[in-house]
């Protein structure tokens, strides 16, 4: 009781913090509770198509299993930002003598309220596109769609499974939170983290690194020798091992990114014929807060990288098919066949990109203000939150560019050992639209949220910091 | 003088006419302010800070600002330095009104000719202390020229640290950092909020000092916020403020007077009160 109590009284005073990342638990909610009810419809509607019902259903169950896994980690970064925020607040409640377990238990409950609150708005939005996406999937693979049916129990069910998720997504990051210094914490002048990761984290993530790309050469060797037995069947197999390949390049990517994005971004903005000021500020802004940044290229370079991979692996596919004179093409290999099974954890990565962009925002306020007091003039206060989310975008695209290579790599690898002929292709349209859309995306969430600071005095942006 | 005699006798535009230093004479005013007033809304409220502010600094001047906390000293310094416009009155910065000038033409103003010193809060805490010297130099689109920021670094003692950022840096080392800044950007104006509040003695008059030559060049001037008598006594003019009342004005005075000059006001703030 006292739990819920400390909890509650400190959301109302956290509530800014909770309401950028809140945008992750609302799509998080609308993606379990719409797979969910395609579930439901699928099962319960009368005359479904018996070769669409196991498609159905497979779309179903692995959109839960997807978002789960994506939500775990998306929320566990959301609320390494909220605490990261909180640092003063929660070293003051240490100070006051508060137990490690009750800050936890105070963070868990925060996080389940929320995502409680979140799940509501998520259903009806879910309940609103039920029929839609029925409607689309059903167009594409040329069935008729199954009746919408909403049931209140399968939603209530949903949204309690979301708390859940965010609930076990967020218990590391509570616990690391009791781990805060509490002088130390309030000493720092801007209450900012200026730990750097232990020598054990840091060969952990080299470790995870190391071994996905083992894991990659292996299969590609094991391959190689079992092809010639394996035969035209064999090229099942290589595509099953192009897919793990850029899974495996982005899952390595993601451990060692706080370690990579910085380097990289320092280097490809350097190679960028642009000299004015705000790039030159930007830059190194973005250099300098590579770590917190990884929170928002990662799910970035997720989504681009498992659109333009798996996109360039069916271009790769189809044009070898028709080199080969195979005469058919790929079924179920359309964007929206894509999009139907990883679109909706897409879209909580993508939740998360903006959410944890969003998040800096104070941050961000503040130092265009700071860059306000030396002489910054409105436009450049304007252009540096635009050049960061351009340069959040780019260095995304660069690892999400390498992952697809790679996995499109190892299918123009594999294929001459099975086949005559083999074709590599990399969509370049999909590419650039893809990063058009998330540079959109990520413009709006650095750029949208710092504007009613920008004509604010300075001294009262950097107030409300202090304040916090 | 008694304290009574102290409030009621509020200091006008005009009196830094009157000094009798010949040097502050023949100078020119560069940061002027005319029956400025500034008012917050608070919820449906509106609370006036300022009331009928009248001053000016001349160039060659240390000026310092002082009054018991509440007062609006640093109101008053936000709105001399045009980070914040008055509700009323006119602020002229170099001859210049505040009020006619853009956003832009301000910040083009601050990068060049107007720099701060504030007790916290200095720093872009994404840069390190090289770069925040070197900020208002790459604001105006110009590289910055490396000796000039070692040598700025080092006239503060901090060539050590040219390479961290603020978030390792203790307090006084990025007050340190900030008056580096200054000492780069060479401004005509300075304006410093409590400029050694967080520091120790030795810093602390090694700050005063920097401030203390850059205000006594013939074309330049400091205005600084403090609640140190100390720090009041090592200036040419002290302006003491009170409920947002320019209410006294002592020209080279000791600590001594500017502190029976201070517990004055507290007094009188606390009769006034009870």
């Amino acid at each position: 009781m006292i739990a819920l109590r400390m909890a509650m009284a400190d959301l109302r005073d956290s509530w800014s913090a909770w309401a950028a990342v809140s945008f992750t638990f609302l799509v998080t909610s609308t993606a379990v509770g719409l797979s969910a009810l395609v579930l439901n419809s699928a099962t319960v509607s009368t005359g479904v198509d018996e070769e669409y019902l196991p498609i159905l259903l497979f779309e179903g169950y692995t959109n839960i299993i997807f978002c789960s896994l994506v939500a775990l980690l998306v929320v566990s970064s959301s609320t390494r930002l909220v605490v990261a925020s909180r640092r003063g607040a929660i070293a003051r409640l240490l100070l006051a003598g508060a137990g490690p377990s009750q800050v936890i238990r105070m963070l868990v409950v925060q996080i389940g309220v929320v995502a409680l609150a979140c799940s509501v708005l998520g259903n009806l939005v879910a309940v609103a596109s039920q029929k839609a996406v029925l409607e689309i999937i059903a167009a594409d693979r040329g069935f008729g769609a199954p009746e919408s049916v909403v049931s209140p129990s399968v939603l209530l069910a949903s949204s309690l499974y979301c708390a859940v998720v965010a609930m076990l997504g967020g218990v590391r990051e509570a616990r690391r939170a009791t781990m805060i210094p509490p002088v130390e914490a309030l000493r720092a002048s801007n209450g900012a983290d200026t730990s750097s990761p232990t020598r054990s984290s840091r060969l952990l993530r080299w470790g995870g690194f190391a071994t996905c790309c083992v894991l990659i050469v292996a299969a590609i060797v094991v391959f190689q020798a079992v092809a010639p037995e394996l035969g035209v069947d064999g090229f099942d197999v290589l595509f099953q091992i192009s897919v793990v390949s850029l899974v495996l390049v982005l899952l390595a990517f993601s451990l060692v990114a706080g370690f990579i994005i910085g380097p990289i971004t320092r280097v490809w903005t350097r190679i960028v014929p642009l000299r004015g000021p705000s790039w030159h500020l930007a830059r190194h802004m973005v250099s300098a807060r590579a770590d917190r940044l990884k929170e928002s290229v990662v799910p970035v370079m997720i989504s681009v990288g498992l659109v333009l991979g798996m996109m360039s692996m069916v271009e790769s596919i189809n044009a070898t098919f028709v080199v080969n004179d195979f005469g058919y093409q790929l079924d179920g290999a359309s964007i929206i066949s894509l999009f139907g099974i990883f679109g909706l954890s897409l879209a909580i990565a993508l939740a998360g990109s903006v959410g944890n962009l969003v998040m800096m925002t104070r941050q961000r306020d503040a130092e265009l203000a700071l860059d306000s007091v030396v002489g910054a003039t409105p436009r450049q206060q304007v252009l540096l939150p635009a050049l960061e989310a351009t340069i959040v975008t780019g260095t995304s695209g660069l690892l999400a560019l390498a992952a697809a290579g790679v996995s499109v790599g190892v299918l123009g690898h594999g294929m001459p050992a099975i086949l005559d002929a083999s074709v590599v292709s990399m969509p370049w349209g999909t590419l650039l639209g893809t990063l058009l859309a998330m540079w959109i995306i990520t413009l709006a969430a650095t750029v949208v949220p710092s504007l009613p600071s920008l004509s604010a005095p300075a001294p009262r942006v950097i107030a409300r910091l202090a304040a916090s | 003088m008694t304290t009574t005699q102290i409030i009621t006798r509020p200091v006008s535009a005009d009196d830094s006419e009157q000094c009798p230093s010949a040097l502050h004479k023949a100078a020119p005013t560069l940061v002027s302010a005319s029956d400025v007033t500034k008012s917050y809304t608070a919820g449906s409220r509106s609370i006036e800070i300022l009331h009928g502010i009248s001053l000016s600094v001349r160039a060659g001047e240390m000026c310092a600002v002082m009054g018991p906390s509440g007062s609006g000293k640093s109101t008053l310094l936000y709105c001399l330095s045009g980070l914040e416009q008055p509700s009323t009155g006119e602020v002229r910065l170099l001859d210049q009104p505040t009020n006619k000038l853009s956003r832009t033409a301000l910040a083009k103003m601050r990068r060049s000719d107007v720099g701060f010193v504030f007790q916290s809060y200095n720093l872009v805490p994404s840069l390190t202390a090289w770069e925040n010297v070197a900020l208002p130099t790459r604001l105006r689109g110009k590289r910055p020229e490396r000796f000039v920021v070692d040598e700025a670094l080092a006239a503060v003692g901090l060539a050590h640290l040219a390479e961290s950022r603020p978030a390792v840096m203790s307090g006084g080392e990025q007050q340190r950092v900030a008056l580096a800044r200054v000492l780069a950007q060479q401004p005509r104006i300075i304006f410093a909020d409590e400029p050694t509040g967080a520091l120790d003695t030795r810093s602390g008059d090694m700050v005063l000092e920097q401030l203390r030559g850059i205000a006594h060049h013939p074309e330049r001037c400091v205005l600084t916020v403090t609640h140190d008598p100390q720090v009041a006594a090592r200036c040419d003019r002290v302006l003491f403020l009170r409920d947002g009342y320019l209410v006294r004005e002592l020209r080279t005075p000791s600590a001594e007077e500017v502190a029976s000059t201070l517990t004055g006001l507290a007094i009188d703030t606390v009769g006034d009160q009870s």
